[in-house]
């Protein structure tokens, strides 16, 4: 009862003023410093490996265990597993054959790819992208074989 | 008229302009949210060079430590080391670029892991002499700096 009666009328409260000099303050701080250290592009860091035996033919009992080969050249695509052709893709059609290959494959998450000379970084890149994006999460760079030369490796 | 009525309405007892910041507050406190969500304490100090554009890649990794070799269409750089300019590699059949080596073996990088960033129209014929150079070194792990396509 007693408290009822010092409750004040609700026109008294709607009158009172916080002091938002304080919050002002804070924001005028943060901001500046948030905007200073937040980051509008994201970077991130492709793995992969060197293979030692990239582009080397295999035989005896490990060439059930050759990694697909994925050779990018000016001329095209070509995946192969050891001497046999897989596939002969475009670069639209790249995904769907790698998809497709994936599930004959004893080493299923690896991937060579044999990169001619003249390929420029950014379609490297581009092609590692569709590789993972395959589930091919292990990828390995190597140089495309040239005729001239015997088979090479890193 | 409508500006008076205003003041007579944003004037306290005594007369004095209140402005009122319910709307300002607002806004600072979307900008706060949003700087905050991106605001990030681990990403790593990644120093771009001006002249280079890097490659993008929808594939999100995060960034480790590691060793940073940096190759532009004018110069490789080696954690903050300049080596020698990207013109100067050595052209046809010899693979390994001596500079990149003598520096690798000098800076002990024996197991090591590194990151290479470089320009996104860099020949792969370049990329491979670096990447054996490297392998000789006996450096262990590699990764590409690419930009996340948003």
């Amino acid at each position: 009862m007693s408290l009822l009666k010092t409750n004040k009328p609700s026109s008294l409260v709607e009158g009172i003023d916080l002091d938002v000099t304080p919050i002002m303050n804070m924001f005028v701080i943060l901001i500046p410093f948030l905007v200073s250290m937040a980051v509008f592009t994201h970077y991130s860091a492709l793995q992969f490996t060197l293979p030692s035996n990239a582009g080397v033919e295999q035989s005896g009992p490990t060439k059930n265990e050759l990694r697909a080969t994925l050779t990018v050249k000016n001329s095209g695509l070509t995946i192969t597993l050891g001497d046999s052709l897989l596939a002969q893709p475009t670069h639209e059609m790249l995904p769907e054959s790698l998809m497709s290959i994936k599930k004959d494959l004893k080493r299923k998450n690896d991937m060579v790819l044999a990169i001619a000379d003249d390929i420029a970084f950014e379609k490297v890149v581009s092609i590692m992208d569709i590789c993972k994006q395959s589930g091919f999460s292990s990828v390995a760079l190597s140089e495309a074989y040239v005729e001239q030369k015997s088979k090479g490796t890193l | 008229m409508a500006i008076s009525l205003l003041k007579a309405k944003n004037a306290g007892e005594a007369g004095i302009m209140k402005p009122q910041l319910t709307s300002l507050i607002d806004v600072m406190t979307i900008l706060l949210v949003f700087l905050l969500k991106s605001f990030s304490a681990d990403h790593a100090i990644v120093n771009i060079p001006q002249d280079m554009e890097l490659a993008q890649s929808v594939i999100q990794a995060k960034i480790e430590e590691s060793y940073t070799l940096s190759i532009t269409n004018t110069a490789m750089v080696f954690e903050g080391t300049s080596v020698m300019n990207t013109t100067d590699i050595p052209q046809g059949d010899e693979k390994l670029i001596q500079p990149l080596f003598n520096l690798l073996e000098q800076k002990n990088v024996t197991g090591g892991t590194l990151i290479i960033q470089a320009d996104k129209s860099i020949a792969f014929a370049q990329l491979k002499k670096i990447l054996y150079t490297c392998s000789k070194a006996e450096l262990k792990k590699y990764s590409l700096l690419v930009e996340v396509k948003s």
